[in-house]
């Protein structure tokens, strides 16, 4: 708004004095400036190239221009747009349309608690426009991974309410507390659930801050990253600007798990137990041939429980309606999102209700803003985020756990009731047996059997106000903040108890069909549901009042910014003492810059804060920065270049940042003791019960807050031609890392259970990030904007939490990035029992034969147990990310996609061994098909021997089950047609992948794959717009 | 205007910053702290209480240690964390079910206790000293398990400073000094507990009978082959087993006063309970009809019966539905397990009714033992006819009675071919492995159509016939006093209902040599002490368990439908592994990495 005014001043006067010198030769020119989105843009500057000559453009985007006839070119210009110059010709008529430019020269960008010129910023700060925000996704977290240089992410899940993804800032720099970053709404601070609600349509502006001089004033808040979100205002215009989105999605699995089939699931099984002799009662061949013949779907069930299960797509549907407007005074922003998002579970007519997940989200965002006079300012701007959810009553992920655990043949689906009871009162197959009840678990029972209602509501209300005091000195504002957020979650599980049956007993009639007599498994239940609530929530104020100084003297420009805050953030329901104390934070933020003629920049920053977390005395910590710039374009002896480059920008920063967000633990400067956590019962009729303490933790009164050093060197190249190239050179030293030492105590002392934290692990984390970016018209109807980033974070764990390992320093993690697997050298299969005798043993447990997984002894000590570890793979967190946006626009048509792979990734798999001790567990196609057996004694095979109970020799960690998480993805693609006010997309997410791996999306990470899968996304939508 | 302005920012500045220091006080001070757990005579009451819950639950149906995991029985629970434990399957990086961590979390708890007692008001200064035996009873208890376990241990002789020094790590003491210091802590604690509680409300916490009865047991273990040398014939397995200093930690020579040492801790423990009205159990009047065989009910109620006077130590906390009763009982679909199935090794341990072993009663026909015979309830075979009392009262064989509440019957007949009521029929779990189940430690109050535990008794820790065979062991073993050892296993043997070893033995020409009296006792302590806990360290201490726990258990075929079928002696094929490391537990991993002189145990 500021900038707005100054750009009318200014072009204004421009105009002004320029007109009258106007002489010669003159010709005119007329023509409309807009947007993309065909929106008049007011104020924009037009300059005839090599002359002072000026205007700017009105209300509706028109300008009229006068000029010598020997001008050869005009330059449009504005906040935000990309600069263009056009040639005249024999035009006369120029119409232009404003690309988006998020690195223009006089953008502004928004910095903690503050904004600043981006050519001013010395700080590696990162932004994200809101166009590049809307993929095909449905949450905003998923948009940021190869989008914005510096940002770590990856979606891990597709379950709708729950599809977000985990981001880092420049990797993870602690292995101990919180590695997330700070992510602020308006300057409050939000949880990522919240940030994947809002809509990226009232988005104005994102800005992930990146290094010390940027997160400084953030203190013991600021060392994982600041990601600043701040949503878009009123506007001076005439008509109020309104867009409509309305879109449609159809979702798919990005891959579905295959199983054995019912018939070689029993062959496997009996493979399984004859081979180890482990006396399992074996399948009968009469069971077999009963189920290859499909005899009877009820005693010889063979069931295909993911298809039964799941469907194979679904659908969402979105809208969005946002208007925009105001006048001199008063500003408004207002917006309204409906989202309904659907799971892929089934929906079975044997209920009343409905089991499957559906997520309905209702967003609003209300911002006000009044110019009460020349000199205060007031605004407010309200969020409200409504989430209602319907599912299962069992959690979802249990639901694929049970899919995993459940064979085609243990039992059917459900038996056909006898006539004349209950139709609610389902005859679910079953097996005793198990523990729920006597009874196996039943998938279908298990999402069945009952329904969750689950409402979530955000409020959001922040007032800010400014107040001008030129009278006390000329460039003085006072400005306060003041702000509430509320959660609220209420939970409703209706869920009702099942009965199972199995067959007792079965004959076959002479007709041919079977007879058969079911048993009820365990004891009746009440098939009427039952309900249990729960609710929970947890709000937080935040105040901020600050003073700042603004002005420039000639070439000097000086700014200055002092501020306080305090926040307290409360759990609604606390169950414990603990945790129904206030968490509350307080500090003060200062910064001094100082920029001559744009040419040296030099910033100073700190935060001063203050956590209840730790002891009095510990603390307030001072968390100061430095940072400088050299915009060497703009000095003298550069004007050579200036035809080939724009900007030439060098940065340096350095400065400490803490980070007193350490994972669950609370007072840590304190003992905590549960009175009554261990309890005995004596008396002949044992009844007479005392309980006694439980040590949770020792007091550590010297505990105090993680700190980070860190360093950033940037360079930004902008060419004239079209190239924008930023990269960054960061390293951080993260000390005093918060640990539990308990662990390296020996039980002997008998602490085993008991936390004692103290400041002791280190970690350096170095890498670059870089963006490259080209940008250009080509004639009137083509443009084309193409935007690489790289992000490359590699950590390193420098001092750890662990015993000396002066004998296995294979297990030590100092030296490795943090969360580097620890596992096992897997060799090969074994050949045969003589080589097993022959070899080192194996103590991993299991009796080990031929098809066993061999292992190298890496101790050498005869005996391989968990000392025979290696450090083995890259971290779970990918060390690069990247990421190749591209946006073609021809006439009335544009086209866009985004290509985002990670690398340096792996996990284990783990989790879908087939069998198990219980007995029944699925077996993957792929285990079935290539597994090491009397017919395939491949030493090379894909999976061991088969096994009835779980075999730990070939389940743990090794090199065997150690892969390779990278990835490339067809992120995600668009494709629109503009039709005057109105835009018809077509999108999707999740379109391809590339990959080593292929038994699941990798970026679902390690496990079994059975989980709920990341989706593939079509859109189809339509925006409009009407002002 | 604007000097309201400035004023009105003055104080918002001013005010913010003026309360800092109190903005971060939040915690209170009234939050719980360990003084609280010392504030009164009540806390201080549950603090001791605190003490005990360290204790193992040796009656737990999943994972008890030595319970259902030697060659007496076998289960359908294979899949069960116990079930590791016959399989060999514990190793330091797994060792499945460790004590180290909860028994010295046990004995800290302890040390705290006694630190702190005195300072409590409101309590008497003799509590207070009882209280602190009880907790220096712990102590020693405590272990007394571990060295069982894993041999030499790590003395914790107070409490261990956690900001020790690494290179100040306590290390393992060799095995004769720590059993010195179990001896000397039970035998402090013993002075100042009462004989027995008071208050029946108390029962299960410690007494000086008790102390010393563990102080018994202990040095009955410590005098057995495994410790001491490898017995008199035999030689240790543990030369070369040194700490890093190259101290033996176990010692590999025979020392036959260890022997001594264990008669003269067994009699003061005898004398004690005898003096305080313990005795075996027996004329049993506990208000039941059946067994209607008295001596069978004897058997049946020596601990079932709450107010049994053999037991010393009873441990009172509940049971719950997935432990020994259910497993044990015959099937009914979801709530009776049907799985805790006697193996052919005990079966043929038993004795005949004339109190002699199968292969040695010359009334006995020991080759015809697998014959089928006709019984009032069915056919059945041999083995299972003219056995001793303790075979009837406490197992459970193809037609024969199985006493226990189903609607209205009081007992049951119990079949177990393959489609009948407790044969496996097209089950894959709860079934017997063998075609015999256990009825020892089943009440037969126990009402078997609920899925709870209906009928509820305090655990047999020690009772006083251990007591006696303990003696009895180690009065053979030292070899001095056969007599005596003979009339304490007569004890034993007469309340079982079989004829004393004089008057079973010399017909057959006497038992009076030590081998063979040792062979009685220890056939006495399998029968007698079957399923209480004791065989998995028997087959231990004796260093013998390689010749018993490496093989598969036998029972008969439950995949017979007939008869013929179901009558042939069948191996399980459930795998049993046993090797030289097995004698004693891995010490975990983690705890030899993060103490690096701590020496593992060998094998590890």
């Amino acid at each position: 708004m500021k900038n707005l005014l100054t750009f009318l001043l200014l072009s204004v006067l421009v105009s002004f004095s320029f007109q009258s010198q106007a002489q010669g030769t003159q010709k005119t020119i007329t023509g409309t400036v807009t947007d993309v989105d065909k929106v008049p843009v007011m104020g924009a500057n037009i300059i005839v190239e090599g002359t002072s000559i000026g205007t700017i453009t009105d209300f509706d985007g028109n300008y009229t221009i006068t000029m010598p006839s020997s001008a050869r070119s005009l330059t449009f210009s504005y906040v935000g747009y990309a600069t263009q110059t056009i040639l005249i010709g024999d035009q006369t008529v120029i119409n232009v349309t404003f690309q988006p430019d998020t690195a223009g020269l006089d953008e502004v960008v928004i910095v903690g608690y503050g904004s600043q010129k981006r050519i001013s910023v010395v700080g590696a700060v990162s932004t994200i426009s809101p166009g590049e925000l809307r993929t095909a996704s449905t949450t905003i977290s998923t948009s940021l991974a190869g989008n914005v240089a510096g940002i770590i992410g990856v979606q891990r899940s597709g379950q709708p309410g729950a599809d977000g993804a985990s981001f880092y800032i420049r990797g993870v720099s602690t292995y101990s507390g919180v590695s997330n970053p700070l992510i602020l709404l308006d300057g409050v601070e939000i949880s990522n659930g919240d940030l994947n609600n809002l809509s990226s349509e009232i988005i104005e502006s994102v800005s992930v801050l990146k290094d010390a001089t940027a997160t400084a004033v953030y203190g013991t808040r600021g060392a994982n990253g600041v990601l600043i979100v701040t949503t878009k205002t009123g506007k001076d215009l005439d008509k109020p600007r309104i867009y409509v989105r309305v879109q449609s999605q159809y979702t798919f699995p990005t891959s579905t798990p295959q199983f054995a089939d019912g018939v070689d699931y029993m062959r496997l099984y009996n493979e399984a137990v004859t081979q180890r002799g482990t006396g399992e009662i074996l399948f009968s061949q009469d069971k077999i041939d009963g189920t290859i013949n499909n005899a009877n779907p009820y005693i010889f069930p063979n069931v295909n429980w993911y298809d039964s299960m799941f469907s194979d797509f679904a659908e969402n549907q979105e809208a969005n309606v946002n208007i925009q407007g105001g006048g001199k005074k008063v500003g408004y922003f207002m917006s309204a999102t409906v989202n309904n998002q659907n799971g892929m579970l089934k929906k079975f007519d044997v209920n009343s209700y409905d089991n499957n997940i559906s997520v309905r989200k209702f967003t609003f965002q209300n911002n006000l803003d009044a110019d009460l006079s020349t000199s205060t300012k007031i605004a407010l701007k309200l969020n409200t985020q409504l989430r209602y959810y319907n599912g299962p009553s069992d959690n979802v992920q249990a639901i694929f756990n049970s899919v995993m655990n459940t064979n085609p043949v243990a039992f059917p689906m459900f038996f056909p009731q006898d006539e004349g009871l209950d139709p609610r009162d389902i005859w679910y197959g079953g097996k005793s047996g198990g523990a729920i009840n006597d009874g196996f678990e039943n998938p279908y029972a298990k999402m069945t059997r009952g329904y969750t209602d689950n409402f979530q509501s955000t409020v959001l209300a922040t007032l800010t106000g400014e107040q001008k005091l030129d009278f006390l000195t000329e460039g003085l504002v006072f400005k306060a903040l003041v702000s509430f957020k509320n959660w609220s979650n209420t939970n409703v599980v209706r869920s009702k108890g099942y009965n199972q049956f199995q067959v007792n007993s079965y004959q076959l009639l002479p007709d041919g069909t079977y007879d058969y007599e079911l048993a009820m498994v365990g004891q009746p239940q009440n098939i009427s549901l039952g309900t249990s609530t729960s609710s929970t929530g947890d709000r937080r104020f935040y105040i901020q009042p600050s003073i700042e100084y603004k002005r420039t003297f000639d070439k000097h420009e000086v700014s200055g910014l002092l501020l306080y805050n305090q926040t307290e953030f409360v759990i609604n329901s606390p169950t414990d003492l603990v945790n129904s104390l206030p968490e509350r934070r307080m500090g003060y933020a200062g910064r001094v810059t100082y920029d001559y003629d744009n040419r040296y920049l030099i910033e100073g920053n700190f935060g001063y804060n203050g956590s209840e977390n730790f002891a009095k005395g510990s603390r307030f910590g001072f968390f100061p920065s430095v940072g400088a710039g050299y915009v060497i374009s703009n000095e003298k002896y550069f004007a050579g270049l200036r035809d080939f480059i724009d900007v030439l920008k060098l940065r340096v920063s350095y400065g400490k940042v803490g980070n007193d967000r350490i994972g669950g633990a609370r007072f840590p400067y304190l003992s905590n003791i549960d009175l009554g956590g261990a309890g005995f019962t004596t008396g002949i009729e044992q009844n007479t019960n005392y309980a006694g303490p439980v040590y949770n933790q020792f007091a550590n009164p010297n505990i105090s807050w993680e700190t980070a050093d860190k360093l950033d060197i940037g360079l930004q190249i902008d060419l004239t031609n079209g190239f924008q190239f930023n990269i960054d050179y960061f390293e951080e030293k993260r000390s005093n890392i918060f640990v539990d030492i308990s662990s390296t105590i020996p039980n002997v002392f008998g602490t085993a259970g008991t936390n004692v934290y103290a400041n002791l692990g280190e970690v350096t984390n170095k890498g670059i990030d870089f963006t490259l970016q080209y940008s250009k018209q080509i004639g009137d109807d083509f443009y084309i904007t193409s935007r690489g980033t790289f992000t490359y974070a590699h950590n390193n764990v420098d001092v750890n939490n662990e015993p000396a390992f002066s004998d296995f320093p294979n297990l030590s993690a100092i030296g490795y990035p943090i969360g580097t697997h620890l596992g096992y050298v897997a060799e090969r299969l074994f050949i045969d029992q003589a080589e097993v005798d022959n070899s080192p043993v194996q103590q991993l447990g299991g009796f080990v034969s031929a098809g066993d997984i061999k292992y190298t002894d890496i101790t050498g000590d005869g005996i391989i147990n968990s000392d025979d570890r290696v450090r083995m793979g890259n971290p779970e967190i990918p060390e690069i990310v990247y990421g190749l946006t591209t946006s073609l626009r021809y006439k009335n048509m544009d086209f866009s996609f985004l290509f985002q792979g990670v690398a340096r990734t792996s996990f284990y798999m783990s989790g879908f061994h087939p069998f198990g001790s219980q007995g029944i567990r699925n077996v993957l196609q792929w285990v079935a098909d290539d597994h090491y057996s009397p017919t395939n004694p491949d030493i090379y095979a894909g999976y061991p021997k088969l096994s009835k109970l779980d075999n730990g020799n070939n389940t743990v960690n090794s090199t065997f089950w150690l892969r390779d998480g990278a990835f490339l993805k067809l992120r995600s693609a668009e494709f629109g047609y503009n039709l005057d006010n109105m835009r018809i997309f077509l999108s999707g997410y999740n379109l391809l992948t590339f990959s080593k791996f292929k038994r699941w999306d990798p970026e679902q990470g390690g496990g079994s794959g059975l989980q709920y899968p990341t989706q593939t996304i079509v859109n189809v939508g339509l925006q409009l717009k009407f002002n | 205007m604007k000097n309201l302005i400035t004023y009105f920012i003055a104080i918002i500045i001013f005010s913010t910053v003026s309360s800092c220091d109190n903005y971060l006080e939040i915690v209170p001070d009234e939050r719980p702290t360990e003084a609280d757990a010392f504030r009164n005579p009540n806390a201080a009451l549950g603090y001791l209480y605190s003490c005990y819950s360290y204790i193992p639950k040796q009656r737990s149906g999943t994972t008890s240690i030595d319970l259902m995991t030697a060659d007496e029985i076998v289960t359908a629970f294979e899949h069960e964390t116990f079930a590791k434990f016959p399989r060999g399957e514990y190793t330091a990086s797994n060792p499945v079910i460790s004590y180290w961590n909860n028994l010295y979390k046990g004995i800290r708890q302890c040390y705290i206790f006694i630190d702190n007692i005195d300072g409590v008001s409101g309590i008497d200064a003799s509590t207070k000293t009882q209280y602190k035996a009880e907790a220096n009873f712990l102590i020693g208890y405590y272990h007394f398990l571990l060295v069982r376990m894993y041999g030499p241990v790590v003395i914790a002789d107070r409490q261990f400073d956690i900001n020790m020094p690494v290179a100040d790590y306590p290390l393992r003491s060799t095995y004769d000094d720590t059993v010195n210091f179990i001896v000397d802590k039970l035998d402090q604690a013993a002075q100042d507990l009462p004989m027995e509680m008071v208050s029946s409300s108390d029962y299960g916490r410690a007494t000086s009978i008790i102390a010393k009865s563990v102080k018994a047991r202990l040095l009955l273990y410590a005098a057995s082959p495994l410790f001491n040398g490898g017995g008199e014939n035999g030689s240790s397995l543990y030369n070369g087993f040194t700490d890093t200093n190259g101290t033996q930690l176990i010692s590999t020579t025979y020392d036959k006063e260890k022997w001594k040492r264990a008669i003269d801790a067994c009699k003061e423990a005898i004398d004690m309970a005898e003096a305080s009205g313990i005795a075996l159990y027996r004329n049993s009047t506990f208000n039941t009809d059946l067994p209607s065989d008295p001596i069978e009910k004897d058997l049946r109620y020596t601990f079932i019966d709450k107010n049994s006077n053999e037991i010393i130590w009873g441990e009172t906390r509940r049971e719950t539905i997935y432990d020994f009763q259910n497993k044990s009982t015959p099937f009914i679909a979801g709530t009776s397990w049907n799985g805790v199935a006697p193996t052919l090794t005990i079966l043929e341990a038993f004795y005949t009714k004339n109190g002699l072993p199968i292969d040695k009663d010359p009334e006995y026909n020991y080759n015809g033992r697998f014959n089928i015979v006709d019984t009032e309830l069915g056919k059945t075979i041999r083995l299972n006819l003219n056995r001793e009392p303790r075979f009837n009262a406490w197992i459970s064989y193809h037609n024969s009675y199985y006493e226990i509440i189903r609607g209205s019957a009081q007992q049951i007949v119990t079949r177990y071919r393959r489609n009948d009521g407790q044969g496996i029929q097209g089950r894959s779990n709860n079934y017997s492995p063998t075609g015999y189940l256990n009825k020892k430690g089943v009440a037969p109050g126990l009402v078997q159509s609920q899925l709870q535990v209906s009928v509820n008794y305090p655990w047999p820790v020690i009772r006083l016939a251990e007591l006696y065979l303990n003696y009895a062991e180690a009065l053979i073993e030292y070899g001095q006093d056969f007599a005596t050892a003979k009339q304490y296993l007569d004890k034993v043997r007469t309340r079982a209902g079989i004829p004393t070893v004089d008057d079973s033995w010399n017909p057959i020409g006497g038992a009076n040599d030590k081998a063979t009296l040792r062979s009685i006792v220890r056939q006495e302590r399998t029968i007698e002490l079957y399923l209480e806990n004791h065989r998995f360290w028997d087959l231990r201490r004796w260093q013998i368990a390689d010749q018993f726990l490496d093989q598969r258990l036998k029972g008969m075929n439950i995949q017979g439908a007939t008869d013929e079928d179901f009558f042939q002696v069948t191996e399980v094929q459930f795998p049993r592994s046993f090797s030289q490391r097995n004698f004693l537990m891995p010490i975990p991993q983690e705890e030899v990495n993060k103490n690096e002189l701590l020496v593992q145990n060998p094998g590890y």
